[in-house]
């Protein structure tokens, strides 16, 4: 009898083996599971994620908005006319793409981990929106009118080290990009300590200086831009180590600056040679508002102070995680001429929300959320119209070496009533995240992240009353619920109402239907309120 | 090591004794008869009756319950199939399993509508839940070391204690035995996976022994599609093309031993002894964005389990007419992740040690009285578990049981009540009553009815008490989670049916009421916390059934329904399908010289979300195969060593569909797996 067959009946299985492990397999090309979203409220319309990070209106485009989607990062643009809103015809939801600034090389991909993580998005004209992403730090340029990511032509002055910006086109060349790399070069003055109170020499984490010469550390947490004299401002956090903790790293934040010319074509945007960064008069900077007085543009900037979360207390029965104000808050005031740092406004612990400053119609005051409590703070801005374009250091506007411009700080807040059925003080205190002025009336709206609560507070300017106003001014309204409150049996409902707008224009003569729209973290969702 | 260098060594060595084999081949065989062909008709397949556990139990494994509704696996019925344990476990009525990738991917399992640490896996009879997250990775359990699997559905509090709410899943290994026996596999599929075992039993210095080795590997860069949305019926814009799976390599390495030998007359002493390994990459959910879909590239993972078991089981007799055993037993877990640039946080480096140190002493009695028998159970449970983490501190919980059982047989064993309770003391805790009542009515031959109740509990785990790292933070003054469970069904199997053999058919029931859920939560802006939800409600059915007909076709199916509420919204519980059915044909002569199977499992549509509102759509997923016993073959018939040398191809998701699980990570497409089974 041959031997072959049986030889054969041995080493055919083992030969099959060989070839199996090189056998690719499919690719899930054969059909798909869905991932289907609801909204489970006819006022809102669901979004792809939990917690989307920011919307805004497009200026000149009545009812259209643009939502930054949080995974995959993506933006979508609504039409709010309708109930609930409503993707448009055109333009079309888009993804960001995986080279999102357009220098050839993709993010998170081998050749380079770090992809952006969405933060927020402002939009700054009928075609442009700039949106903010951390890990991979950028700011991205959004066609606010036909979709898609917008080119610029970004350049690098010759006078910049090659360190100075990483991601940026080699010093002395430019390039066109989609987005604009916020990785820069952070330059904190000789001594500074970060919020530990340690000095930046010998804290700095893990890579080291970008500077070589002089304690420095690459911008980090990208949080917030604006627009203003020609140049574009975008403030980074520079949170170090310990985030999560109750005592987290936060490096001298900052406020890089950027040469802009959106009248180019393509626009031109450049890190500004003389003045790339300015370094705030606290920690933590969480956004940028421009702001126009007097013929003069400011740039305020929202530093929240460095903010940590509680420890939990093993002898009480509540979960401590509030939020909690480890240095003091303030607002910053930039010339956006000078590009000085000119004035602060001192707040105190007052723990800023992360937002846009809300400041009113005639611009006589700004408003802020609190991140660690139930409160507004407010800053007289008629001050601002006096200051010198230059200052060294900086004015400190609370009647000390400047003008008083504090209405409310952490000594003395407006006061945002708990719900009745709120949320635990001990887990969640309060959080303002959103705060917005009525386009036609000196009326703030201001969400709580904790109790979900829609607040309503009128503001009386009459009569030019003379800086600061007083807190007798502001009046508390109303307080409606929008969403349940952050607490453990409400489970499965909307909850954490987050950044808020009104509507441009005025309602019922301009539009029809709901005014105010504000973000919804659980599920995200963005939803109109018709607060008639 | 990689997958592929596995095979490389695997196959060459392999190799080397197909070669040998054919040199013997080439030798002249010795003058005598030839080997005579198999046996012609080994007879219908083993009847496929909802199996009742009754009289003696094999020690280590889930002790009687004779009322639950239970599914006994034997792992000899896949013989040939290239299948995983959790994909085995998933076939069985009323078990999900959860995927988060594929072959090596973690997996976890639910029962009737349980969370994964609402179900108690042991590895004969250890316990190898930890205190710390509850949970059992099913995709870290060697299959070719298994002999079978018991999963008792809805049972299992009064003997095992905490967590059972699901129920039972208990692994039996290879037993030892006296009878020398050899079987030897080997495993490559796509994605360069490689998977080899050996299992030698037989005896050895006076003692039966049971030895076993696994080895398996991969590369696990099977491709994916990028996940579709769906938002208000609009769909939004998806990344498009083909993705690969990143940094997914596993590697596990898996070791048995067991020995046995008995003591006289009197019983029988038993050791166990099991070790595994597994590392990996771990690539993480593909939700964000960039090139690689936010896929980890620096994540790693690696684990280590010991179980050792030390049993002494007491035969029937002594004076008293008790049975029983006393063991002492150990288990030791280490979990390491390790990533160095997270997407978010700072970098992350964890080493947990899990240790459980405990002895059970269980002692039966058979006692008539009157009209009725009884056969009375009692067992003695202590236990230690330790915690060090290097996250959250070091921790230690004790735990005593004491549980009886009676079951009560009357009618001559046509009726059995079978009432049972346990009292347990878990520090920090204090005392917990666990009492279940079942009842089995054999009022026919071919005909069981079954009915239970029983109170159910889980204590907070580690994690869920003490977790305090960043955003994430537990909550010491949990409650237990508390459940009432209740089941009614019946089962009927008749060995003919006209043209039709084997039939049988099993269909039942289920309802619990839970409180206390513990579920991580966001309750304030920055951090998750652990907290007791309220009241939820699980409901529905199961059926499942067989038949073979003409001799050559088989034909099996399982359909559970599946309702859950949370009380307070009225919405479903996340994470579990609606219904699942499984319809599986196999085709081929008793004898098993060649066999062709195909399946087809439908999951319908998850909930993901608390809110509703996000959810899963529904699939359908194929597998097929074709296993060739070439020791029957007429033509090799004599030439093939050993009883059986089992030579089998099988390919899963045939249509290659884009699975998504619950926890929407993503799995892989058709894959296709050769397979080499022999026993001596």
């Amino acid at each position: 009898m041959s031997r072959a067959g049986p030889c054969l009946a041995v080493l055919l299985p083992l030969a099959l083996l060989q070839v199996a492990g090189r056998c690719g397999g499919g690719s899930g090309s054969g059909g798909q599971s869905v991932r289907e979203v609801r909204s489970p409220d006819v006022r809102c319309a669901a979004l792809g994620d939990e917690f989307p990070p920011g919307f805004g209106f497009v200026p000149g485009a009545p009812g259209r908005v643009w939502v930054a989607d949080f995974a995959p990062p993506s933006f979508v643009p609504l039409d709010v006319s309708s109930v609930p809103p409503q993707v448009p015809a055109a333009p079309s939801p888009f993804l960001l793409p995986p080279d999102s600034d357009g220098d050839g090389i993709a993010e998170g991909s081998f050749q380079l981990p770090l992809s952006p993580i969405l933060d927020g998005i402002a939009v700054v004209a009928s075609d442009l929106a700039f949106a903010t992403a951390s890990s991979y730090e950028e700011v991205i340029f959004v066609d606010a009118q036909r979709g898609g990511l917008r080119s610029f032509e970004v350049a690098v002055d010759a006078s910049f080290a090659r360190a100075d910006n990483p991601q940026l086109p080699v010093p002395g060349t430019s390039a066109l990009r989609t987005a604009l790399s916020t990785f820069a070069c952070v330059r904190p003055p000789a001594g500074a300590l970060d919020s530990r109170g340690d000095p930046v020499a010998t804290s700095v984490p893990q890579r080291g200086f970008c500077d070589p010469t002089q304690p420095s550390y690459l911008a980090s947490f990208t949080s917030g831009a604006a627009v203003a004299g020609g140049h574009l401002f975008v403030s980074t956090s520079n949170l170090g180590n310990g985030a999560g903790t109750s005592n987290p790293q936060f490096l001298p934040g900052s406020v890089l600056v950027y040469d802009l010319d959106l009248a180019a074509t393509p626009p031109r945007v450049a890190p500004n040679p003389d003045v790339p960064a300015i370094v705030t008069t606290a920690f933590n900077p969480t956004h940028v508002t421009a702001f126009s007085a007097a013929g003069r543009d400011f740039v305020l900037v929202t530093v929240s102070g460095a903010i940590g979360i509680a420890e939990d207390q093993p002898g009480t029965p509540e979960i401590e995680s509030a939020g909690i104000a480890l240095t003091d808050a303030a607002i910053d005031v930039i010339d956006a001429r000078t590009l000085e740092l000119v004035a602060t406004v001192p707040l105190g612990r007052a723990g800023l929300a992360f937002g846009r400053l809300a400041i009113d119609a005639s611009g006589r005051v700004a408003v802020a959320g609190s991140a660690v409590a139930r409160w507004l703070l407010a800053v007289d801005l008629s001050v601002l119209s006096g200051l010198p374009a230059s200052a060294a250091p900086p004015l400190v506007l609370d009647g000390s070496s400047g003008p008083d411009a504090v209405v409310f700080d952490a000594a003395a807040p407006f006061q945002i009533p708990a719900r009745p059925d709120g949320a635990p003080a001990a887990s969640c205190p309060g959080f303002t995240a959103g705060v917005a002025f009525a386009p036609a009336a000196p009326r703030i709206h201001a969400s709580d992240y904790c109790d979900g609560t829609l607040a309503a507070i009128d503001v009386d300017l009459a009569g030019s009353p003379p800086a600061p106003l007083a807190a007798a001014r502001f009046d508390f309204v109303s307080l409606s619920a929008v969403t349940a409150a952050l607490r453990s049996d409400t489970l499965g409902r909307p909850r954490g109402p987050s950044a808020l707008e009104l509507r441009p224009g005025i309602p019922g003569v301009d539009f029809s239907g709901p005014e105010l729209f504000l973000l919804v973290s659980q599920p995200g969702l963005l939803c109109g309120i018709d607060l008639e | 090591m990689s997958g592929d260098r596995i095979g490389r060594l695997a196959g060459g060595g392999l190799a080397l004794c197909a070669i040998s084999a054919c040199v013997a081949c080439a030798t002249p065989a010795p003058a005598g008869p030839p080997p005579s062909p198999a046996s012609a008709d080994p007879g219908p397949p083993e009847l496929q009756t909802p199996p009742v556990v009754v009289g003696a139990v094999e020690p280590g494994t889930l002790p009687e319950d004779p009322t639950a509704f239970t599914t006994v696996v034997e792992m000899d019925e896949y013989a040939g199939e290239a299948r995983t344990v959790p994909e085995i476990v998933g076939d069985t009525v009323g078990v999900q399993v959860r995927s988060f990738g594929g072959p090596g991917d973690p997996s976890e399992i639910s029962i009737r509508g349980s969370s994964p640490n609402q179900v108690v896996v042991l590895l004969d009879g250890v316990r190898l839940n930890t205190a710390q997250s509850g949970a059992v990775d099913l995709s870290t359990i060697p299959r070719d070391l298994l002999e079978r699997i018991e999963i008792s559905r809805g049972g299992g509090s009064v003997q095992t204690g905490s967590d059972a709410i699901g129920g039972v899943v208990n692994l039996v290994t290879r037993s030892p035995s006296g009878r020398p026996s050899t079987a030897a596999t080997f495993t490559g599929g796509s994605w360069s996976t490689y998977e080899g075992s050996l299992v030698q039993t037989g005896p050895l210095a006076g003692f039966e022994v049971a030895a076993g080795y696994q080895g398996f590997g991969t590369d696990g860069d099977w491709r994916f599609q990028a996940a579709e949305r769906e938002v208000d019926g609009v769909p939004l814009p998806s990344p498009q093309g083909t993705f690969t799976r990143v940094n997914n390599d596993r590697q596990a390495h898996s070791a048995l031993l067991r020995v046995a030998r008995d003591t006289g007359d009197f019983g029988r002493l038993r050791l166990n002894e099991f070790f595994s390994h597994q590392s990996g990459g771990v690539p993480g959910p593909d939700s964000g964005g960039g090139e690689l879909l936010g896929q980890s590239l620096t994540a790693r993972s690696r684990g280590t389990r010991n179980v050792a078991d030390l049993a002494y089981e007491l035969a029937d007799v002594t004076p008293l007419g008790l049975s029983g055993d006393v063991r002492l037993f150990h288990r030791y877990d280490r979990r390491r992740f390790e990533d160095e640039e997270p997407r978010l946080g700072a970098p992350v480096d964890s080493d947990d040690r899990n240790q459980s140190l405990g002895g059970r002493l269980d002692a039966r009695r058979s006692v008539p009285l009157g009209p009725s028998e009884h056969l009375a159970s009692l067992g003695l449970e202590l236990r230690e578990d330790w915690l060090a983490s290097s996250d959250f501190g070091d921790f230690d919980r004790r735990v005593a049981g004491v549980f009886a059982q009676d079951e009560v047989r009357l009618l001559d064993g046509q009726l059995r009540l079978v009432p049972a309770l346990r009292y347990d003391a878990t520090q920090g805790f204090g005392g917990e009553w666990m009492p279940r009542f079942g009842a089995l009515l054999l009022p026919l031959p071919w005909l069981r009815l079954r009915a239970n109740v029983e109170r159910s509990y889980r204590v907070p785990n580690f994690d869920e008490l003490y977790f305090d790292e960043e955003f994430v933070r537990g909550d010491p003054n949990l409650e237990p989670e508390d459940a009432i469970d209740a089941d009614l069904g019946f089962g009927l199997g008749l060995d003919r049916a006209g043209p039709l053999r084997g039939v049988w058919l099993e269909a039942a029931g289920f309802y619990r009421d839970i409180k206390n859920s513990i579920v991580f939560q966001q309750l304030s802006p920055f951090v998750l916390v652990a907290t007791n939800t309220g009241a939820a409600t699980v409901w529905g059915v199961e059926l499942a059934g067989g038949l073979r007909a003409l001799g050559w076709v088989g034909f099996t199916g399982n359909w559970t329904r599946l309702d859950t509420e949370v009380e307070r919204t009225g919405l479903p519980l996340p994470g579990r399908a609606q219904s699942e059915y499984l319809l599986r044909l196999d085709v081929g002569p008793d004898d098993g010289a060649i066999r062709i199977w195909g399946q087809r499992r439908f999951t319908g549509e998850i909930p993901v979300t608390f809110d509703g509102g996000t959810r899963v759509g529904a699939r359908a997923v194929y597998d097929v195969g074709l296993v060739l016993d070439l020791s029957r073959v007429a033509l090799l018939r004599g030439w093939v060593p050993g009883t059986s040398l089992l030579s089998s191809v099988t390919a899963t998701n045939v249509t290659d569909q884009s699975v998504r699980d619950a926890k929407f990570f993503p799995q892989p497409g058709r894959t296709l797996s050769f397979r080499v089974e022999w026993r001596q």
